[in-house]
């Protein structure tokens, strides 16, 4: 009974939070802009499109190469951790680093600086030319003051500079796809 | 000695083979022309396309005729390779700067001319097969003047035969008329660029040999010109060529390759390759014989120590690549030759092999004795293409296999790996190799049987992609294959520059060593640090295929 109780009162408390994350600015689509980021490998073009619901936050990648269009998506929760399975890295495709067929990704999220990032952690499971590894990835989303732009810097246990990622956001109306 | 006695037979019987196929020595006195960039349908092309047919005619019976391209055409060795004719084969050439000029000296090899219709792109190759045919020049109509100036007579004319009709009804009708009077050793798939700009530098060669071109699509979806171009396939003899390249926009280098592969048959490109109806009435000048730099013996042993080591693979065709480039020579890299040059091209491979620095290494390639897909060339077609292949390994003094199967990759990306049994097949089919390396964007091939590894490439290295991004994706595989020693393949597209390359490797982190490609492979003989894997059938494919 004290539990129930304990449980209904940290819900009153986090309701005004996941409402805000719901009305975020985050939500919509974001177009990658190439120029002002880290180059892609073997990607030509980058959406992300982001929908926030409660704590659960749907991060959508529609990515293309060519005439190859491929949409994976990663949901995360900003309250507990996740295992994923087919969890989506926006890779570097001339490198030997493979999904393994049967893997999960263990991935905390949370929110940063009055919910204006969003915080990842993932360790990520690949399989490189002398068996398993993982790469454990550190990624924040920063949103802009005007909401018109998102960074994503993203930090791998295996690089020592960052990649940076900037995303333009697109109207509500534009249904263009990358 | 068996073998080295085979070989030397061989070679013997190759150069003779030339020898018959032209009849008499190379003549002393030819003819040279210099091209521009301009192969705009609605500028440049018409005249080249005439002149190319033209040197196909010129040069059917003896080499009169060579063209040489600016130095930033895909093929950058024309101009290197006419200073090889004049240096080493003392050939005088005398320059002709028009047209006209070449029409004036060559118009005895043509018996007249065909219009094609240059709003209908599928023309061109019709016309350029009754140019094979027939003996005539293709032209447009506004160069009709000129050719009727200089006494030719009109053999046939495309205008309105075609219009309103698709490829598919186009090529349908071609193969009707002239099919059966034309080569069927070689095929020209004269794709490659088209539309406003269309590039058919080969055509010389289609015309000299009387090749049927077309530019068919392998697209399944695609169906009415994948039933030609199967049924063309299919009517060609064992053994056959595709010359060429295939058609961009219609279907995909993947489809085409894996098409031609199924058959049994080998692809030779590209479709603006120059000059081969001159170049193959040469042989190798007197009492030269291919001397690889090899850095290790065939029976060597080697141990690795616990370091990184990196070998630098260009598979593009060496004529294509960084090879007239500065830079080069201050990297181990290993150059994959293209193997059927040694017939229509021995030349070409005289002076890069002339040419070459002590850290130019040479390997065979790609796949077999021309370029094709090894997961799906016919069980009984394998091991005959392969002994062709290992006897101009053994001419060409190359130790190293390189393999290639892209029939389910997406271009550079995505799953570029062998069957378990395609990897046996190589095994048997090669027992005198170092190794074998597979790939081309990167791949997970891995094995190691009887001290021989095959490895596939850990990276790509995207002309493209900046330098600095280079090196942290070089740096974070270094990271990820952790134990040491770590044998990290790099394949370098064509047109990446080695200066970049030496920069790259500077700034590496950890105990790196490059080494040339023979050494690596012994190396990595030496302790098996990488994981077996095949191409498992549950791995993902970009292509389904095709149904028989």
């Amino acid at each position: 009974m004290k539990l129930l109780r304990l449980k209904l009162l940290l819900g009153i408390l986090l309701l005004p939070l996941a409402a805000l994350a719901t009305d975020s600015d985050f939500n919509g689509r974001w177009r990658l802009d190439a120029e002002q980021s880290s180059a892609l490998d073997g990607w030509s073009t980058m959406d992300l499109c982001i929908e926030i619901n409660g704590s659960e936050v749907t991060l959508q990648h529609d990515m293309r190469w060519r005439s190859t269009r491929v949409t994976e998506t990663n949901v995360v929760n900003t309250r507990e951790s996740v295992n994923l399975s087919n969890y989506f890295r926006v890779e570097q495709r001339h490198m030997a680093v493979y999904s393994p067929k049967k893997s999960v990704t263990p991935v905390t999220a949370g929110w940063l600086d009055n919910e204006r990032t969003l915080r990842l952690e993932a360790l990520v499971p690949v399989e490189v030319s002398q068996g398993d590894a993982t790469i454990r990835i550190y990624s924040e989303y920063r949103l802009e003051e005007g909401g018109k732009k998102l960074t994503l810097i993203e930090l791998h246990s295996t690089r020592n500079r960052p990649l940076i990622y900037i995303f333009r956001k697109l109207s509500a109306d534009d249904t263009s796809r990358p | 000695m068996v073998r080295s006695l085979y070989l030397s037979l061989f070679c013997l019987l190759s150069v003779g083979s030339f020898l018959c196929s032209v009849g008499a020595t190379p003549a002393k006195e030819a003819w040279v022309m210099h091209f521009d960039l301009d192969w705009k349908v609605a500028s440049g092309l018409p005249e080249k396309a005439m002149l190319i047919s033209l040197q196909g005619l010129a040069n059917r019976d003896e080499a009169q005729l060579y063209i040489v391209h600016p130095p930033d055409f895909q093929w950058e060795i024309t101009e290197p390779l006419y200073d090889f004719y004049k240096r080493k084969h003392g050939v005088s050439y005398t320059e002709l700067s028009t047209a006209d000029e070449a029409l004036d000296q060559f118009k005895s090899s043509t018996k007249g001319y065909v219009v094609w219709d240059k709003t209908i792109g599928a023309t061109l190759n019709v016309a350029f097969t009754i140019a094979g045919l027939e003996d005539a020049v293709v032209v447009s109509e506004e160069l009709i003047p000129l050719v009727e100036k200089h006494g030719l007579q009109k053999i046939d004319d495309l205008r309105g035969r075609y219009t309103g009709q698709s490829d598919a009804e186009i090529y349908g009708d071609a193969i009707d008329r002239y099919w059966a009077q034309c080569n069927r050793d070689k095929i020209m798939l004269m794709g490659g660029h088209r539309g406003r700009t269309m590039m058919p530098g080969m055509a010389d060669w289609g015309v000299r040999e009387r090749m049927f071109f077309h530019d068919l699509s392998a697209d399944p979806e695609e169906a009415d010109e994948l039933i030609l171009n199967r049924r063309l396939l299919t009517d060609l003899n064992t053994g056959a060529i595709i010359f060429g390249w295939h058609p961009y926009g219609k279907d995909t280098e993947e489809q085409s390759t894996m098409l031609l592969s199924m058959y049994g048959l080998k692809m030779e490109g590209l479709h603006n390759l120059p000059n081969l109806s001159y170049n193959c009435q040469f042989g190798f000048t007197p009492g030269f014989k291919f001397t690889n730099n090899h850095h290790v013996a065939l029976d060597a042993k080697l141990v690795a120590e616990e370091k990184v080591y990196i070998a630098f693979v260009q598979s593009d065709s060496i004529g294509i690549g960084v090879w007239t480039k500065p830079g080069r020579g201050k990297l181990p890299f290993a150059w994959q030759v293209t193997m059927n040059w040694t017939a229509f091209s021995p030349a070409a491979l005289e002076y890069f092999h002339e040419s070459a620095t002590p850290n130019d290494y040479f390997i065979g390639g790609l796949s077999g004795p021309g370029y094709m897909y090894p997961n799906n060339i016919p069980a009984d077609r394998f091991p005959v293409l392969m002994r062709e292949a290992e006897k101009l390994m053994g001419v060409l003094d190359e130790h190293v296999m390189e393999i290639m199967d892209n029939s389910v990759a997406d271009g550079n990306v995505g799953n570029a790996d062998l069957f378990e049994e395609t990897v046996d097949a190589y095994y048997k089919a090669f027992p005198n190799v170092i190794g074998f390396i597979n790939g081309y964007g990167p791949a997970r091939t891995r094995d190691l049987r009887d001290g021989r590894p095959m490895l596939s490439y850990d990276y790509y290295i995207d002309p493209k992609r900046p330098r600095d991004a280079v090196r942290d994706d070089l740096n974070e595989l270094i990271a990820l294959n952790s134990k040491r020693p770590y044998f990290l393949l790099v394949h370098v597209r064509e047109s990446n520059d080695v200066n970049s390359l030496v920069e790259i490797v500077d700034n590496l982190e950890g105990p790196v060593e490059v080494v040339a490609l023979d050494q690596f492979l012994k190396l990595a003989a030496s302790n098996k640090t990488y994981k077996t894997r095949f191409r498992q059938a549950d791995d993902p494919e970009h292509f389904k295929g095709y149904e028989f």
